[in-house]
């Protein structure tokens, strides 16, 4: 009898163990979900819907990444070396009272500049001293946040379409790293190819660190097998990112270096656009 | 005979070349309008271009082809799709699907009639996924839309089919 009561404490006391035991294995990799090396399918239906959540988090907050700061002032290097270009971009944008961008980019052929603001929209060329300008018929705006499952559609002809942010601000080729819709709606479509590897710091930023492989169209067009992309954790700003061929040498790369995020002295100051005495409209 | 059948089938394919959807405006709410690059044939009066745009076929293309422009050594290939006029507003697809549109920024800017911007955005076209961007959304009416593409950008830039869809 003695025997018998210790069985059915000892199955009771593993049933306790059991019941408390399961739901904090599921809780751990909720909450660790940065922790996950990913290309890997989750092992159970639970882990898969907690793992998409995450993901579609950083989707959409790289996607959405101009809700995320206010002003902003830095450079990027921006290169590939299968199509050959080689890019340095300075920006500066102010996105709340009275909204400025400047963007200029320069390469081995010149400089051009990008300037936005509600009375005007221009383009310059520094190189051979013409511009571009229209008039601004709205005001600008952030838009309102897009939610990836409003974002990612396939129509009635079966054939994909990608939505973009409503924003009316635009930010040039600055929005390769500001505001990368392309990489969150493209690079990141398929969960399955891509997981979060960690965390870093990076510029004194706390980023995430994603990686993955491409899907087949994107091999074939970019001649590129994997990326890893450092993603500001805060504001969703994409400030490094590189893409590896199938023997991992570097095809494509973007990195910051240096960027200010809504600091006090980006507050006071100026956007402004360069002089265009002696410029001449493009025709 | 087989003078005739080779003359039948260049007939054929010239009425099915010339006699594609044509696809001018619905104006009305719910309602869509299309262009192509060369909307319904070269010279068209809905598009007009200024830099080396070069005329393509791709079956990868929306109906089969598009307009290609290669980096030039100075100012800007422009490309411009001219909508008919229309009091609504709504947003803007464009067909992105070749894979020798690798330019890193290619800017679309709408405008209304009196030649105002109501909105613009720069894309990626290396970047971009492959199939329809929904990029731009009009708050307010709109009749044409440009592309341009700066001659310091060293990566092709594609012009194709362009939506507009109307609230």
């Amino acid at each position: 009898m003695k025997k018998l009561n210790q069985l059915l404490g000892l199955i009771s006391l593993s049933g306790f163990i059991l019941l408390f035991s399961i739901p904090n294995q599921l809780s751990f990799n909720s909450d660790n979900q940065t922790k996950i090396k990913s290309h890997v399918n989750a092992e159970s239906s639970q882990t898969q819907i907690e793992l998409l959540s995450s993901k579609t988090e950083v989707q959409e907050k790289m996607l959405n990444s101009i809700h995320h700061f206010n002003n902003a002032k830095g450079s990027f290097v921006y290169a590939s070396n299968d199509v050959g270009f080689h890019y340095s971009i300075d920006y500066h944008v102010k996105l709340n009272n009275s909204i400025k961008v400047k963007v200029n980019v320069k390469n081995a052929k010149g400089t051009t500049e990008t300037f936005l603001s509600d009375e005007e929209a221009t383009e310059i060329d520094h190189k051979s001293k013409q511009y571009m300008s229209t008039k601004m018929g709205t005001k600008l705006s952030k838009g309102t946040e897009l939610k990836i499952k409003d974002a990612i559609k396939t129509n009635a002809s079966g054939q994909k379409e990608y939505t973009y942010p409503d924003t009316n601000i635009n930010l040039g080729m600055a929005s390769n790293s500001l505001q990368s819709s392309e990489i969150a709606l493209g690079f990141l479509e398929d969960h399955n190819l891509w997981g979060i590897s960690g965390t870093e710091i990076f510029l004194d930023r706390n980023v995430t660190v994603i990686e993955g492989s491409l899907s087949d169209s994107y091999r074939y067009k970019l001649n590129t097998e994997d990326f890893k992309i450092w993603m500001d954790t805060q504001t969703g700003i994409l400030l490094k990112f590189e893409t590896y061929d199938k023997d991992h040498n570097k095809v494509d790369y973007l990195e910051t270096t240096k960027i200010k995020i809504d600091s006090v002295d980006l507050n006071s100051s100026k956007v402004t656009k360069s002089d265009l005495k002696g410029y001449k409209k493009f025709n | 005979m087989g003078k005739k059948i080779i003359l039948c089938l260049f007939l054929l394919g010239t009425v099915l070349f010339f006699d594609q959807e044509k696809t001018y405006a619905g104006c009305g709410s719910g309602s869509s309008s299309i262009l192509d690059n060369d909307n319904n044939g070269f010279d068209s009066p809905d598009n007009d271009y200024s830099g080396s745009w070069k005329h393509e076929y791709s079956t990868n293309s929306y109906r089969g082809d598009h307009r290609y422009a290669a980096p030039t050594s100075s100012g800007y290939n422009l490309y411009w799709w001219y909508f008919s006029s229309c009091s609504l507003t709504g947003t803007s697809k464009v067909y992105l699907w070749n894979t020798k549109f690798n330019a890193t920024s290619v800017t679309y800017v709408a405008t209304n009639s009196s030649g105002s911007q109501i909105t613009s955005k720069s894309i990626n076209q290396r970047n971009a996924p492959g199939g329809w961007s929904s990029l731009l959304s009009f708050s307010k009416p709109i009749s044409t839309i440009r592309l341009s593409h700066s001659y310091n950008n060293d990566g092709g830039a594609g012009a194709d089919g362009i939506q507009l869809n109307y609230n």
